[in-house]
């Protein structure tokens, strides 16, 4: 089962399946919304690609927060 | 061993299809990451999502609240005036049990009563009853006494005249009435003694 | 080579127009995703209209279904938010009922023959829809957090007890948390769609093909039959629960702007 806050997931796969939905999706929008921030800043002030480097690696430790506040 | 490999070709060909498909679509790019088709889709997004949250505010989830609300007003009325009702049952049971209380008390002060009157009464008729008995073996009593001394006298009396017979029949001699009583009672005293 | 074909499994996310519409340079055409989010809240709207059209004391069938939704999400916005949760009540309802729809209608099978573009379709399956509301959350939150907060707001964002020296890096990666919380969210409710659909369209694909194969090999579709009809079972499990998980961390989200001078 893909559903991730569900306290009895029939299957044991089911529930691997969904966590790793869960990791991979706040990794996934943690970089993107870091290295999005990075971008905009680099546009602005004719950086690149500093920011959008240094985005990226913010936005990674993002996820990996939400995600251990997550589980 | 035919039918094996026909299941064997379908289903590859099966995969076959969905990986073509897949091959088709990653060179088309996903449907969902066309930006062409994005503005229709949240405009239709607000339209639709606007139009339900207004409707929703304004009049279904108030409508529901409100039937919910009236249950459990009504619910806790109905709820109110069962207490009340209860409260009234145990009112009037308290009551009673006074009522039964205050009769058995009453009821258990005029048996007491009787029982000391009657206990008077038959202590009365006791007494009474005694009296006249006691007076009648006194009565009886003296007569005993008068009768057993009667009857001593007449023993006497007949012991003299026997003790006198007999005297004369051994001796020939009568001795006198006073001697021979006498006699008697000296012999009977010396028995006695 | 076969008697009938099964669509691709990424045919059935395509967007197709329906009526052209425009609004200046804007593509605003109705297509088959906003025909299924019509569809859907219509369906809500009439289910609802219905429920509450006589509120009854002892309530029939509808409104007792309609209640209980109520009673639910009221109850997951009472225990998440508290009593302030009040005013963001039919948001989160609306936003669950919504989700839930769509998330549901479009696992229902099309009928046979109809053209493409009426067939069911599931707007949540497509990335910028779930974003979308995501999106709307945020704002919500952003907007609400710093009326009700003030400047206090920032304290969301100001882990306590660590060096000083450490903050501006923190603070920015707890910035970046905030905002990429509702993406992962809008996320994930995509990718179930999305993932589950691709599975089932697999499934059925390859019944189909066994079937169309003929003779005794049809024998051998039986088996991904019920496998179809088990991932259907689990794919109707599935759109209830993101539609519960997506009002549930909308809730989570929620909370933080009420109560975000308080952390």
């Amino acid at each position: 089962m893909r559903g991730e806050d569900d306290p009895e997931a029939p299957k044991p796969s089911g529930a691997a399946w969904g966590k790793a939905m869960r990791a991979s999706s706040e990794l996934l929008a943690g970089i993107f919304v870091g290295s999005l921030l990075g971008l905009g800043l680099d546009r602005l002030l004719g950086s690149e690609p500093w920011f959008l480097l240094a985005g990226i690696g913010l936005g990674f430790a993002a996820g990996l927060r939400n995600l251990s506040r997550s589980l | 061993m035919s039918v094996f490999a026909i299941v064997t070709s379908a289903a590859a060909a099966a995969a076959e299809e969905a990986q073509a498909h897949a091959a088709e679509a990653s060179s088309a790019g996903l449907p969902q990451l066309d930006p062409a088709w994005w503005p229709s889709q949240l405009f239709w997004l607000v339209i639709t999502f606007g139009f339900l949250y207004w409707l929703m505010s304004s009049r279904f989830l108030p409508a529901i609240a409100g039937a919910i609300e009236e249950r459990r007003d009504r619910i806790a009325d109905d709820l109110d005036q069962a207490g009340d009702f209860k409260r009234q049952a145990e009112d009037a049971e308290t009551a009673y049990n006074q009522a039964l209380a205050d009769a058995k008390a009453k009821a258990q002060g005029i048996a007491a009563d009787t029982r000391a009157e009657m206990d008077d009464e038959i202590a009365t008729l006791q007494a009474e009853t005694d009296a006249q008995l006691a007076k009648q073996v006194t009565t009886a009593e003296a007569r005993i006494g008068e009768m057993k001394a009667a009857a001593a006298t007449k023993v006497g009396e007949a012991a003299a005249e026997t003790a006198r017979a007999v005297v004369e029949t051994l001796i020939d001699e009568a001795p006198t009435e006073e001697a021979a009583s006498r006699a008697v009672t000296d012999a009977a005293t010396r028995l006695r003694g | 080579m076969y008697g009938f074909r099964a669509a691709g499994p990424m045919e059935q996310f395509e967007i197709l127009p329906i009526v052209d519409l425009h609004l200046g340079s804007i593509n605003i055409s109705l297509t088959n995703s906003a025909l299924w989010m019509l569809i859907g809240t219509g369906a809500i709207i009439v289910f609802f209209f219905a429920a509450t059209r006589r509120a009854a004391l002892i309530p029939g069938r509808l409104q007792s279904v309609a209640e209980v939704l109520y009673e639910f999400v009221a109850d997951l916005v009472r225990d998440t938010i508290g009593p302030e949760g009040r005013k963001f009540f039919p948001y989160v309802f609306t936003l669950f009922m919504w989700i839930l729809v769509s998330n549901l209608f479009g696992l229902f099978p099309s009928f046979p023959g109809i053209p493409h573009a009426l067939h069911t379709f599931t707007p949540t399956s497509h990335l910028i829809v779930t974003l979308a509301l995501a999106m709307l959350t945020i704002s919500i939150v952003i907007v609400y957090g710093f009326y009700k907060n003030g400047l206090g707001f920032f304290k969301l964002f100001a882990p306590s007890g660590l060096p000083l020296w450490l903050m501006p890096l923190l603070v920015l990666i707890e910035v970046i948390s905030f905002l990429s919380r509702p993406l992962s969210l809008a996320i994930r409710l995509f990718a179930n769609m999305f993932a589950g659909h691709v599975i089932l369209k697999l499934f059925a694909g390859f019944v189909v093909s066994l079937l169309g194969a003929g003779g005794a090999v049809m024998l051998f579709g039986i088996a991904p039959f019920f496998g179809a009809v088990a991932v259907t079972a689990l794919e109707f499990l599935v759109a209830a629960l993101q539609a519960y998980v997506f009002a549930v961390l909308t809730c989570i989200y929620l909370n933080d702007a009420v109560h975000a001078a308080d952390h």
